[in-house]
């Protein structure tokens, strides 16, 4: 079939429904200019407009400490991104191509660390390997080097690899290049010369894509910078953001904080345009699970097997399990006094944790996360069905929509910052504002990704059936964007709800989000009160998160994660 | 673009204006494609009445689309399209899909996911108002027709291709549609399950005297569906006819082709004499002596198409026939001998009764009987 009759299959527009359209379509470029377009012209605007004319807000950049945090930001991303891609590919390899045992077990448990927010980590990390923590109280070893530009690294490395093991392990599930490889090992090649002639290869543009996608996301990081760093004096571009807002004050520090985050974005802008690029030619993509696990493994583990096993284990258990107890050990014990047996558990903690102004944090942080989600789950449907009947316009209006989450977090809030505060300052909507510009890609895509899975035959069949084009939208297309709209507030409900980097830099003093509160809790050294607010915010997002998965499958939500990118 | 407003079947009964022996179905230069070359050009075809018709041709020959714009899914930029007699489209207004009254079956199903099969099959009844105790009554009628009864309250995704066009055809047939289309119905289903469903698609139409066009690529199912058979060649009808007539009096030799003929030869004509015909095969020079009917007129030079018919080759002694060949191999095919004889570099295929019995290398005589004289394509050339 050629496009014109696919275009055609739904029957042109009637006379009678144009205007309507129009409208919608108006208001729907209307809406993502005022959520997007005049944000960012502002940010523009104020960046070269600082009070020292075009040029002093750019001399703020060269200043001093901005030079060195940016020399920070490089370092520490390039490093962490070694760690993050070399891991991951590691990873991938070992799920996809070895016989390691419990493959299936580590493929999912290698994922988990991306729902725990990152300042969570953080904070996690600091409770159970340095000094007073788990393990100096059980074995007298402490590494306090964490709280500084090595820890930074080494938590933005390992955060970092999930991203590129998901992307390494798309690749090598895809159908064809197992096929290849079975070619390239009949025609007598060794598993290892085949993993060096065909797998790399041919996964080498998802390895491409996978290192530029860490570095962006470690760039754009704040809640591992903000609790380890910050204490050590140590300053990256999104710390230095956050203390230039915070601690500085005035309409200086706006525009210095926009000028540097107008930076920051121009940066990642050029990294997920080299990314897209990338990323583009990554095969059929067609991924059969059944790959998985050949009969024949590529990598054969041998008599390596169990301790194989053992080392990804001990990993799992280092990396995630250990500073998981830690923060729920310091959680439960009495201040300064880490305690292991049950019997001497506290709950003060928590009682601080769940009373007074954290109760109310919490609670809106909820009402924002849920309202960002069902605007956005809501918005996203209504602008996929509008894009359906495609326009050149509407499909550039969604496309800026996309654009605040590919930038990092921190240039999102500025921007919002600088072209709402006026009105909005201190107020819950400026958040909330700020959130659905930032997430409103994911029920965009979802939903249009939902809609262009949908055959045009269920829609044709419904109108011979005697559906009207109005009905044929409410029997047959709504209920197949039902599930790609739970998804998406469910998405949208996880990033919203443990966000740190937008809300630390729009919350007035009455609209700290609990983010917020974790990370001043940590700020004032209250180490069971943050390890108790952290336990919290990571119970909700482990329960919604299974919420969302009861809902639809694992598969497609790992799908999901790996469409979206750089959740920072 | 206006909007014809009228529902086929009711409209036709109340004004009573179209005449009696109107046919159910009246294309009349039907143009169809905006952009690029037509999809559609020019196509007239009237179906009558509980006819069945068959639509054939190579893809992208517009068969499908032919049946989209009789639906409503495609409007035809030029012509008039009239269903029992009611005008549907024309010269740019069309009544909506939803008023034509016309069940349709995709090639892939295209059942609704989310509906089980019974509230698929009951929909087109539903969107018409028909109460639910109704609907659900005549939608199960009709699975039991089809064969499935207890499959009612299952997912449609729970079931296996052939099942689910059996759910699909039963959907087409609801909501009592005055004309039934079906595009490649039995293409996306296993080999083993064609059969029954073929038969079944002929005896619920042949019951209902429903007005059915099945497009499809088969040749073969095609002639065994249909009461007619449309040949359709980029966007044109090549040839509208019988089994019969398209076996015996193909127009061209796409057609002859196309329906399944398998020696089919540019030729020069050399001379005639009497039923003999000697001609030179126009790629490469070799002669062939061919028997034609007495009908067949051809002048000396001409360039023309010729048909040499499996069934309608002698094969005798070597020396006793037009000409001698050789016999490169012969199989056993679908009970009968496929024999394949070189003649002066030419590959003639052979249909004989019984087990092969010609052995590799063979010299052999062949007399070719009934041989068909068509126009030259000209431009195709090749085989």
């Amino acid at each position: 079939m050629s496009t014109a009759p696919t275009d055609l299959a739904f029957g042109r527009p009637r006379a009678a429904g144009r205007q309507p359209d129009r409208l919608k379509i108006g208001a729907l470029i209307a809406g993502a200019l005022v959520l997007v377009g005049y944000p960012l012209l502002d940010l523009l605007r104020s960046a070269l407009s600082g009070p020292g004319g075009p040029l002093g807000a750019w001399r703020a950049i060269a200043a001093h400490p901005v030079a060195t945090a940016l020399t920070h930001t490089v370092v520490v991303s390039a490093c962490a991104t070694a760690i993050a891609s070399g891991l991951g590919v590691a990873m991938a390899l070992l799920v996809a191509r070895s016989d390691l045992p419990f493959r299936r077990w580590f493929a999912g448990a290698w994922v988990a660390p991306l729902i725990v927010p990152a300042y969570v980590t953080g904070v996690a990390w600091l409770d159970a390997y340095t000094s007073a923590g788990l393990s100096d109280h059980v074995a007298h070893l402490a590494a306090n080097w964490l709280g500084g530009p090595v820890g930074v690294v080494l938590l933005l490395g390992l955060q970092g690899a999930p991203l590129a093991y998901l992307l390494v392990l798309a690749a090598l599930r895809s159908a064809h290049i197992g096929s290849l490889e079975e070619a390239a090992r009949s025609a007598g090649r060794s598993p290892f010369g085949v993993l060096v002639d065909v797998t790399l290869p041919l996964v080498k543009s998802a390895i491409f894509g996978g290192i530029l996608l860490v570095f962006v996301s470690s760039a754009s990081d704040f809640g591992i910078p903000a609790v380890l760093a910050i204490p050590a004096g140590f300053s990256t571009v999104t710390t230095l953001i956050y203390s230039d807002l915070s601690f500085a004050g005035g309409p200086n520090a706006i525009s210095s904080a926009g000028a540097l985050s107008g930076l920051l974005g121009v940066v990642a802008i050029v990294l997920l345009i080299a990314t897209s690029r990338a990323a583009r030619p990554r095969g059929d993509g067609g991924a059969t699970r059944s790959r998985g696990g050949t009969a024949r493994p590529l990598i054969a583990l041998g008599r390596l097997r169990p301790f194989a096993a053992v080392g990804c284990l001990l990993f799992v258990v280092v990396t995630t399990i250990v500073p998981l107890a830690a923060l729920f050990l310091t959680s439960v014990s009495p201040a300064f006094v880490l305690v292991i047996s049950p019997a001497h558990w506290v709950a003060s903690a928590y009682a601080a944790a769940l009373s007074g102004e954290n109760v109310a944090a919490l609670g809106r942080s909820a009402l924002l996360a849920a309202s960002a989600g069902a605007v956005v789950a809501l918005g996203g449907a209504f602008v996929a069905l509008l894009i359906r009947r495609s326009s050149r316009l509407t499909s550039a209006a969604a496309a800026l929509l996309s654009l605040p989450f590919a930038l990092p977090g921190s240039v999102v809030a500025i921007a919002v910052l600088i072209a709402w505060q006026r009105w909005l300052y201190g107020t819950l909507l400026i958040i909330l504002l700020d959130y659905v510009a930032r997430f409103a890609v994911i029920g965009v895509r979802t939903s249009v990704g939902t809609l262009g899975a949908l055959s045009e035959d269920l829609i044709a069949a419904a109108r011979v059936s005697g559906a009207s084009t109005r009905r044929a939208t409410r029997d047959v297309v709504f209920p197949a964007l039902m599930p790609g709209i739970v998804t998406s507030f469910a998405i949208t409900f996880l990033f919203g709800i443990h966000e740190l980097t937008m809300s630390s830099l729009l919350a007035g003093p009455s609209t700290r989000t609990f983010a917020v509160e974790v990370l001043a809790a940590e700020e004032a050294g209250e180490v069971a009160l943050t390890a108790a607010l952290a336990i919290v915010v990571t119970v909700i997002t482990v329960v919604v998160a299974g919420a969302a998965l009861a809902v639809r499958s694992s598969r497609s939500l790992v799908a999901a994660d790996i469409g979206l990118e750089v959740p920072a | 673009m206006t909007t014809l407003r009228a529902d086929v079947g009711t409209a036709t009964a109340a004004s009573g204006t179209a005449p009696a022996e109107a046919p159910a179905v009246e294309l009349v230069g039907v143009t169809l494609g905006y952009r690029g070359p037509a999809v559609l050009e020019a196509v007239d075809l009237a179906v009558e009445a509980g006819e069945i018709v068959a639509i054939v041709g190579p893809s992208g020959s517009g068969k499908s689309s032919l049946l989209r714009s009789i639906a409503g899914f495609l409007e035809p930029v030029n012509g008039s399209i009239r269903v029992g007699g009611q005008l549907v489209a024309e010269g740019g207004r069309s009544v909506p899909p939803e008023h034509r009254r016309v069940g349709f079956v995709f090639q892939h199903y295209a059942l609704w996911p989310h509906m089980t099969v019974r509230e698929n099959v009951a929909y087109p009844w539903k969107t018409r108002g028909v109460a639910k105790e109704e609907r659900t009554r005549r939608a199960e009628e009709l699975l039991s027709q089809m064969g499935l009864e207890g499959f009612g309250d299952r997912s449609p995704t729970t079931l296996s291709g052939g099942q689910q066009q059996r759910v699909a055809l039963a959907r087409g047939l609801a909501g009592d549609p005055f004309l039934l289309l079906l595009d490649e119905p039995l293409s996306s289903v296993d080999a083993a399950r064609r059969d029954e469903l073929q038969s079944l698609i002929i005896d619920v139409a042949r019951a209902q005297r429903l007005t059915t066009l099945v497009t499809t690529h088969d040749q073969r199912e095609a002639t065994t569906l249909a009461d007619r058979v449309v040949v359709l060649s980029a966007g044109r009808i090549a040839q509208c006819a019988t089994p019969l007539e398209l076996y015996e009096r193909p127009v061209n030799a796409f057609v002859a082709r196309f329906m399944g003929a398998l020696n089919v030869f540019e030729v020069r004509v050399d001379r005639r004499e009497g039923d003999r015909l000697r001609v030179a095969i126009v790629n490469g020079g070799h002669e062939l002596v061919t028997r034609v009917g007495p009908a067949d007129e051809v002048t000396a030079g001409e360039a023309v198409a010729l048909i040499v018919r499996p069934e309608s080759i002698r094969l005798v002694p070597p020396g006793t026939g037009d000409q001698d060949g050789t016999v490169l191999r012969s199989a056993l095919v679908d009970g009968r001998t496929e024999v394949r004889v070189e003649v002066g570099g030419v590959l003639l295929r052979i249909f004989e009764a019984g087990p092969p019995r010609r052995l590799a290398h063979e010299r052999i005589g062949l007399v070719l009987e009934n041989c068909l004289v068509l126009p030259s394509q000209g431009e195709s050339t090749a085989n």
